[in-house]
């Protein structure tokens, strides 16, 4: 720890008025007694280093270059307006990240850094969990996982972080990596978010694209100001720095999880207004398993949450070795023509849990005479307009199964976006099922009323089909 | 070896004072007991003392609490496997002597706020086994009616702040409650202190140094209490903290290490600390050394990241209860028969309170919407917000 002795002759900013007494008094001795241009003229004129001559010249000299550089500043053109949008992210986001090259150095690197034991038993690792992948058996934990180890191989500059990592956290998202990378590359975090997403803020900016691990991602909550920092990075340093930063959690709120209130946040809606970050989220194992590899890849801070009750679920086949888009939602189910034609089909946009819920829900929406598209918002921002539009010219009925509050949630964004862009293609207001302002309560009855579900959503395509709003 | 052997202290606390020294008879109403190598002190030229005197009919009773808090922590890990408690459940077996040792140097008004392992200090401080277990099941006899779960027990006339889902949270809020008291304390009397509770792991958190430096500059009677079990989560204290003696954390304030296993120590050494405290000398750091028998939680075996020898081994020499027991016994309080009498007599105690809590009925719906704003806030309108949706979907705003 360094400590310098210094003072400032200045307030904290031109906006401190300086209220401390007695401060005036010190300013004027501190002008006088610890200028430290002052006191390096005087010792260097007085031992003969310099003449009073030569500082003189070399201030006149300073002044002009002063005032050249004011002039620059002054005569300098203004930024176009468009680059700010520009500067929001480093890749696009349609970037393909199937497209991005590997760094030459791999193989190099890995064979310095891994030894011929633990690679085989990486390697052992990967081909397991690919046969399970290949065979529709792969758990959303597990498919991170697998992501995350082709994606460390591939980059030895990609560094991990987590809770409790060494033991494989919760749902062993960065098993056997500690065991593979070292205790630096892939490292147990204290239990302090502010400071590993900080942490990891520094690497990123240093030449390492850090992947880190939310236990749970509430508790993000305590990393807010550091994940903001994240998405301003690009920006803010004018495009110099790049902020290859993933950040993976589980989360969202599952009905009738039981967790209580501080472990049923929705964060995703808490970081929506963050610029520079790329939000999206994943309910099974092949999306989570291609949009890690991508957000990987991608040289901006990428967010990606998955619902923290599903975190076992292995249902479906995964793309092996490819990188999905950031800014899709997917099509999961369509509606068939008949309800299209009878209008009685909805366009259904939902994410998290809410995607189990949804297609558990479609045989009684069918049974009931309706039908609809069911689209996972994969990309939470930026939002895929473009397959949401489609759907609406068919159903022009919209209803939003939102794992986020009234006030301030995703839902809320995605329809007043709706509303401004699609208008003319609804014949009803936007649906909200989203939770209640209300902090989710513990007992299995109370918390029925805050957090909606496939019933809900039920009775919300039923209402929007017969005209009740 | 393991690491908790390594962070001891000595077996000495064990000892009951020599009998020819206070003169334990064997029907005796009280003894003294012998504390030495109980504390180490930082930055402190006093210390606790090394001995306690203890009537028998208080030594029983914090034997008889521990037990209590024992069997009612079991019965939560059996009710939790019976799905009848769900979410989280963060279980404090093997540091009852902690909890029970604070309370009995406490005084009512003390305030207590501790994190989420946090079952037991709601048992002492206005709870009982059946309203625990109840808001366990979440149900309305709970101590929060159901709203709150395990990491989220309160009581306001008792003075405890809770039960705080988020690793370290509650530390910056128990300063606030020691400034609150060192406000409200009438000039030349002692001030109430106030006490966060939290573990080795949370022991790091950037925030709980802020606390810390803020009481101390304005001398706050405000006590960190790190309760180290050497786990933070499923991570050891050598790995996840690169200064283990947690007492000395605080630099310049003071610390004192107490063996987290000898109620007696506990009782002794929080005594000194509430004494330093609340007389305006600023805060302190206080680490107990302790253990947790379970995992972090209910999902977590313990046993992925702790060997099963390291955990039987606490058992079998450094169990809280056994200690208090045998110490009851030596001191001539009770014999073994007297003692496997009450053991039978809290077992049945805590079975009946488990029935009394499954009674209780199940919360309303509408219950949900109950204290959500201050009820002042809309004199006019007792009734939940038109914003709010209610259950039936008739009555909500935009139906």
């Amino acid at each position: 720890m360094l400590q310098v002795h210094t003072y400032r002759f200045n307030g904290h900013s031109p906006a401190d008025p300086e209220h401390e007494r007695g401060r005036k008094d010190e300013k004027a001795w501190a002008r006088e007694n610890q200028d430290p241009i002052k006191e390096f003229e005087a010792k260097y004129t007085a031992s003969g280093v310099f003449t009073e001559d030569e500082l003189k010249a070399a201030r006149k000299e300073i002044l002009a270059d002063i005032k050249k550089a004011v002039k620059f500043a002054d005569d300098s053109q203004m930024p176009p307006e468009t680059l700010a949008k520009e500067l929001e992210y480093p890749d696009v986001p349609d970037t393909d990240y199937n497209l991005k090259q590997p760094p030459a150095f791999a193989d190099e690197v890995n064979a310095r850094t891994i030894s011929p034991d633990q690679m085989q038993n990486v390697q052992d690792h990967i081909a397991a969990l690919r046969e399970k992948a290949i065979a529709g058996e792969i758990s959303v934990g597990d498919a991170i996982n697998l992501a995350i180890h082709e994606e460390m191989l591939r980059d030895p500059t990609t560094t991990i972080h987590a809770e409790d990592l060494q033991a494989g956290s919760s749902y062993d998202i960065p098993k056997l990596t500690q065991q593979t990378y070292g205790t630096i590359r892939a490292a147990d975090e204290i239990i302090d978010e502010g400071h590993f997403i900080g942490k990891a803020l520094g690497e990123a900016m240093n030449g390492y694209r850090p992947i880190v691990e939310l236990m749970n991602t509430n508790f993000g909550i305590y990393g807010m100001a550091e994940i903001s920092s994240a998405g301003n990075t690009y920006a803010t340093t004018g495009g110099q720095f790049d902020m290859p930063m993933t950040i993976i959690g589980a989360g969202g709120t599952a009905p009738n999880q039981a967790l209580g209130a501080e472990h049923s946040q929705p964060l995703h809606a808490y970081v929506m207004g963050i610029p520079g970050l790329k939000i999206c989220t994943a309910s099974s194992p092949d999306a989570a398993y291609g949009i890690t590899k991508s957000m990987i890849r991608d040289n901006g801070p990428c967010f990606l949450f998955c619902p923290v009750k599903m975190m076992k679920e292995s249902k479906g086949e995964v793309d092996l070795d490819r990188c999905m888009p950031l800014n899709k939602a997917a099509l999961l189910h369509e509606a068939s023509q008949a309800a299209v034609d009878s209008r009685n089909a909805v366009t259904v946009l939902t994410y998290l849990h809410g995607v189990k819920e949804a297609q558990l829900s479609i045989d009684a929406i069918k049974e009931e005479g309706f039908d609809i598209d069911l689209i996972e918002l994969r990309s939470l921002k930026p939002l895929d307009m473009e397959t949401i539009e489609k759907s609406l010219v068919r159903t022009n009925k919209l209803c939003i199964l939102d794992e986020s509050t009234k006030t301030g949630g995703v839902g809320a964004s995605i329809s007043a976006r709706v509303s401004e862009e699609l208008f003319d293609l609804l014949d009803a207001p936007v649906k909200r099922l989203c939770m209640d302002d209300a902090p989710v309560p513990y007992a299995t009855t109370m918390e029925k009323a805050v957090v909606k579900r496939g019933d809900d959503l039920v009775q919300g395509v039923f209402d929007l089909c017969t005209k009740k709003w | 070896m393991f690491s908790i052997a390594r962070t001891t202290l000595s077996n000495a606390g064990r000892r009951v004072v020599n009998p020819s020294m206070t003169g334990i008879r064997s029907m005796s109403s009280e003894a003294t007991f012998d504390l030495t190598g109980s504390f180490k002190t930082h930055n402190l030229d006093i210390a606790p003392n090394n001995e306690i005197t203890m009537s028998k009919e208080e030594l029983i009773g914090h034997f008889k609490l521990m037990y209590t808090m024992r069997r009612m922590e079991i019965t939560c890990d059996n009710e939790y496997k019976s799905r009848n408690i769900r979410g989280f459940c963060h279980l404090y077996d093997g540091q009852e002597a902690v909890a029970t040792g604070i309370q009995a140097a406490f005084e009512p008004e003390d305030s207590w706020i501790t994190s989420y392992r946090c079952h037991c200090i709601a048992l002492l401080r206005g709870g009982s086994v059946s309203t625990v277990l109840a808001e366990l099941f979440g149900n309305t006899g709970g101590m929060t009616k159901g709203k709150g779960g395990s990491m989220h027990f309160y009581s306001k006339p008792d003075n405890f702040f809770g039960g705080q889902g988020i690793v370290g949270a509650q530390v910056p809020v128990g300063t606030g409650l020691a400034f609150a008291n060192k406000y409200n304390a009438k000039p030349g009397e002692k001030m109430n202190v106030a006490i966060g509770c939290y573990g080795d792991g949370a022991a790091n958190q950037g925030q709980i140094w802020e606390s810390a430096n803020m009481a101390s500059l304005w001398k706050l009677p405000m006590i960190f209490c790190i309760e180290n079990n050497h786990y933070g989560m499923g991570t050891s204290i050598d790995r996840h903290s690169s200064h283990t003696d947690y007492y000395k954390m605080g630099n310049h304030i003071p610390g004192i290490r107490i063996d987290g296993m000898n109620v007696l120590a506990v009782k002794e050494g929080m005594r000194f600390v509430k004494d330093y405290c609340g007389s305006g000398n600023g805060p302190m750091y206080v680490e107990m050394m302790t253990y947790r028998y379970h995992g972090h939680s209910m999902s977590d075996p313990g046993t992925t990241y702790r060997n099963r020898e390291e955990i039987a081994m606490t058992r079998s020499t450094r169990d809280p209860l056994e200690f208090v027991k045998k110490t009851v016994i030596d001191a001539g309080f009770a014999d073994a028969d007297e003692i496997k009498q009450m053991e039978k007599e809290i077992r049945k105690f805590v079975q009946s309170e488990v029935v009394k809590a499954k009674e209780f009925p199940l919360p309303e719906p509408e219950a949900l919407f109950d204290y959500v704003f201050a009820k002042d806030l809309t004199p006019e309108n007792q009734e939940s917000q038109k914003h709010i949706r209610m259950p039936d979907y008739a009555k909500s705003f935009w139906s």
